[in-house]
């Protein structure tokens, strides 16, 4: 990450059970918080 | 793209709820879930089989054996090891990659050499070779990655100049799930004189892996990254080598006789497994290797491909969120600006759904 030079970063990886619902959910999640926490545009 | 919910019900835990929802388990990088298939063969094992391997002479201590060197021999034709001695069995990527910086890089690597690591190495991949390198005077040398996260080659070519004893990349990495160029860099590696060291744990589980092509001359992978108990993995070695390098723990199994102060080490690959092995975890690992077989490692890739793709179509549309993921590979990460991942993971928590996100 300090190659990247990012704070942080959420990983998500995938396996034979994750399907597209899974997707959803995660996206679903981000949006959440990204309502809860803000964000500042880079 | 695969029956995700046919096979999801082979998997117990996923039959649970967490925090009163459907489990939505993303975190497959950090660990798998385990398959009936396996927690059952792992039963089996105790409930028929159990007994100490390679010691005794009984009808049971040999049907032990015989599981434990026959989980071997399925995990080398797995990986198209160059031979089943040449595949010994650890606790994990990280004990493999440290049998071969304390054993290897001890014997070959001295005062004023050079070890290469590039920044895409998760800390297994890392600290073993600082490590080795402290002790030994040496320069750990990390070779910068692109601005998409991939291995400069640049900066590799310009890194094997110093003529390195030893480099050590991942063929998968662990962080942003970028798919290297394994057979070039090792190519490139050779060329210089250099033992090549692959760090394994993110690729086996995801891409069919064929050893001999890639001609590696250590591949180090664990099996709770791909449906197999923790505690399993293996290091898959070119068997001259192994022949060569000085043992690496002390103990039982490893040796061949014994004198009060000195001793003779067993051949490959007992003389690098030290003391009672981890059987029920290479029976659990043939296991999860007949059900990942059963599916197909190239449909694997594939499903996984096409959930990363729609992840990162989706992810990219919302505001805030810079994906950093290959395509190519089963991960999408994501940089949120401000928000740490532990508050994400509590945002999560309290949302639709459970999202399992790693630190």
């Amino acid at each position: 990450m300090r190659r990247l030079n990012v704070p942080a970063t959420a990983r998500a990886s995938f396996y034979i059970y994750n399907d597209l619902d899974d997707v959803a959910a995660l996206a679903g999640s981000l949006v959440k918080a990204g309502a809860l926490f803000g964000y500042v545009p880079a | 793209m695969l029956d995700a919910a046919r096979l999801r019900a082979d998997f117990p835990l996923l039959e649970r709820q967490e925090n009163g929802r459907r489990l939505v388990y993303l975190d497959n990088a950090a660990t798998t879930q385990k398959p009936a298939a396996v927690l059952n063969a792992i039963a089996d094992y105790y409930r028929t089989t159990n007994a100490n391997v390679h010691r005794g002479a009984y009808s049971l201590a040999i049907r032990a054996t015989e599981a434990y060197e026959a989980a071997r021999a399925k995990l080398g034709g797995f990986v198209n090891a160059w031979a089943p001695e040449g595949v010994v069995f650890t606790r994990g990527t990280t004990e493999a990659i440290n049998l071969v910086a304390g054993s290897y890089g001890r014997a070959h690597v001295g005062r004023g050499d050079t070890v290469v690591v590039t920044a895409l190495d998760h800390h297994s991949n890392l600290v073993p070779w600082q490590i080795l390198c402290q002790e030994k005077g040496a320069t750990l040398r990390m070779v910068e990655i692109t601005e998409d996260g991939r291995i400069d080659l640049s900066d590799f070519g310009t890194a094997l100049e110093r003529r390195p004893k030893i480099v050590a990349f991942p063929y998968v990495s662990n962080a942003l799930g970028t798919v290297n160029p394994t057979a070039q860099l090792t190519r490139l590696a050779h060329a210089v004189g250099a033992a090549v060291v692959v760090d394994g744990a993110q690729s086996t589980p995801h891409v069919k892996v064929d050893l001999q092509a890639l001609d590696c001359d250590f591949y180090a992978l664990s099996g709770h990254k791909m449906l197999a108990p923790m505690g399993s993995g293996a290091l898959v070695a070119k068997p001259e080598l192994l022949e060569a390098m000085p043992p690496y723990h002390g103990g039982g199994e490893m040796i061949s006789r014994v004198f009060d102060d000195h001793s003779t080490y067993n051949k490959i690959p007992h003389k690098f497994e030290a003391g009672t092995p981890n059987v029920e975890g290479a029976v659990g690992l043939a296991a999860a290797i007949d059900y990942l077989s059963a599916i197909g490692l190239e449909r694997i890739a594939e499903h996984e491909q096409a959930l990363a793709q729609a992840a990162i179509d989706q992810l990219t549309q919302i505001d805030g969120v810079t994906v950093r993921a290959s395509c190519r590979s089963h991960m999408a990460t994501s940089t949120r600006t401000t928000s740490p991942p532990s508050s994400i993971r509590t945002a999560c928590a309290s949302g639709p759904a459970t999202t399992a996100l790693s630190r």
